[in-house]
C-alpha cells in the first residue's frame, strides 16, 4: 500500500461514523464498496432466490443501527454479523411460511421459490448448526474467507477452524440424511 | 463424507459470482430515504411505545367494561383458540409455524383472550399454571424480554380478580425483574436503547 493511502480499515470506521452522524454519501461508498461480495454471500446460502433482497436488508438494518456501531472492531466484522443474522432470520421465515404451507394444504400465490443453485434444505441445515460451527460454514463457504483468515477473525487457533469445519459438514450431512 | 464435503464446496464456492444489478446502490439508498428516522436520544420510540400503551389499555379496559363476546366471529375465534392448547396447557408457537421460543409469550396473549370465556375456566386454569411455570427468569435474550413483558401482561390481568395465586406470585417476580430493566426514557427495550413499542406496551 502507498504511504499516502488511508487504510481501509480506518477508512471504513470513519466512513461508518461519519453515517451514524448522518452522512448519507459516507454510508453509500460503504454500500457501493459491500454490494458485491455481500450479495454473493446470499447468493451462495441458497436462503433466497433474491439475493439482492437480503444484501438490501442487510444495508438497511445497519442504517437503522448505524448508532450502535462502535469502531472497536473493522467494519466489515459489523456488517458480516449483521448479514448472518438476515440469513438465519430469512431461513426462520421461509421455514415458518413452509410449515404454515403444509398445514394449510395450499401453495401461497406470488410466493419467491427457492433458490435451487445451493438448494433449500443446505440453508436449513446450516441454519440449525450450532452458533460456533455456523458462523464459521458462513465464513468460510459463503464469505469465501481462507481458514486463515478465518481463525484470525475469530482469535482461535487454526485447528480450530479445520475442525469446526469437519463437524459442521459432518452434522449438515446428517440433518440433510434425515429429511 | 468427502463427497458431501466437495459437493457443498460446488454449491457454494463454485458458484460463478454475480453482479449486483447496476442500480443496486441506488435502490438501498432509495429505501434509506423510505425508512422511518430512528434518532439517538429521540423520543420517537417512547412517543409510539406510548400510543400502543394506551390502545392496549382502552382495549382492556373495553373488553373488561362491556364484555365483549357475544358476536358468533368471536365465538369461533375462541372455540378456535382452545381446541389448539396443548396438553400441557401450553399454546405451542411451532404447531402455528412459529418459533417455539415465543410459545410463553403466545399462551399469554391466547389466555387474555379466553379469560372470560365461560367454557374455558378448566383451560384457562391450566394455562396460567403452565405460563407460570414456563416464564423466563432472565431478560438477555429477544424472546426471553418478549415471553417476560407479555407472560407478566397475561397473568396481571388475570390475577386481578384475585384466583390464581401461583400466578401472584411469579407475576410479583417477573415485575420486579421487569422494573430492572426499565430504560432511562422508561420504556423497555431488547438492547438498550430508548423503548420497544411491543415490550414497553
Amino acid at each position: 500500500m502507498p504511504p499516502d493511502a488511508p487504510d481501509p480499515t480506518l477508512r471504513e470506521q470513519q466512513e461508518m461514523l461519519a453515517a451514524a452522524r448522518g452522512d448519507v454519501q459516507a454510508f453509500e461508498r460503504l454500500v457501493a464498496t459491500y454490494q458485491k461480495p455481500l450479495v454473493n454471500f446470499f447468493v451462495r446460502s441458497g436462503v433466497s432466490s433474491d439475493a439482492e433482497d437480503c444484501a438490501q436488508r442487510t444495508f438497511l438494518r445497519i442504517w437503522n443501527y448505524r448508532h450502535r456501531y462502535r469502531p472497536t472492531a473493522k467494519f466489515s466484522t459489523f456488517l458480516w454479523m449483521v448479514a448472518r443474522q438476515v440469513f438465519l432470520d430469512e431461513v426462520r421465515h421461509r421455514s415458518r411460511k413452509e410449515r404454515l404451507h403444509k398445514a394449510f394444504g395450499k401453495e401461497q400465490p406470488g410466493e419467491a421459490a427457492p433458490n435451487h443453485e445451493t438448494g433449500p434444505d443446505v440453508a436449513s441445515a446450516v441454519a440449525r448448526l450450532p452458533k460456533a460451527l455456523r458462523q464459521t460454514v458462513l465464513m468460510a463457504f459463503m464469505q469465501g474467507l481462507k481458514y486463515e483468515a478465518i481463525a484470525r477473525e475469530l482469535d482461535v487457533p487454526l485447528g480450530t477452524v479445520k475442525s469446526r469445519i469437519f463437524h459442521a459438514l459432518r452434522r449438515m450431512r446428517k440433518f440433510l440424511e434425515e429429511e | 463424507m468427502k463427497s458431501f464435503a466437495t459437493r457443498f464446496r460446488r454449491q457454494t464456492l463454485g458458484l460463478a459470482e454475480r453482479e449486483p444489478s447496476p442500480d443496486f446502490v441506488q435502490r438501498v439508498m432509495a429505501a434509506i430515504g423510505q425508512e422511518p428516522p430512528v434518532r439517538k436520544g429521540s423520543h420517537w420510540g417512547v412517543a409510539l411505545a406510548a400510543a400502543a400503551g394506551i390502545a392496549v389499555l382502552v382495549s382492556v379496559y373495553l373488553a373488561g367494561t362491556f364484555a365483549i363476546g357475544g358476536g358468533q366471529e368471536v365465538v369461533q375465534a375462541r372455540r378456535w383458540l382452545l381446541e389448539r392448547q396443548g396438553g400441557d396447557g401450553l399454546w405451542h408457537a411451532e404447531a402455528f409455524g412459529g418459533d417455539g421460543h415465543y410459545t410463553p409469550a403466545l399462551t399469554a396473549l391466547a389466555l387474555v383472550a379466553l379469560r372470560n370465556e365461560a367454557g374455558a375456566r378448566e383451560a384457562v386454569a391450566k394455562g396460567v399454571s403452565a405460563l407460570a411455570a414456563s416464564m423466563p427468569v432472565r431478560y438477555d435474550a429477544q424472546s426471553e424480554a418478549y415471553n417476560l413483558t407479555l407472560g407478566a401482561y397475561a397473568l396481571a390481568v388475570l390475577s386481578r380478580s384475585g384466583g390464581y395465586p401461583e400466578a401472584r406470585k411469579v407475576l410479583s417476580t417477573a415485575l420486579a425483574r421487569l422494573k430492572g430493566h426499565q430504560t432511562a426514557a422508561g420504556g423497555w427495550s431488547y438492547d438498550g436503547s430508548d423503548g420497544n413499542t411491543a415490550l414497553t406496551a
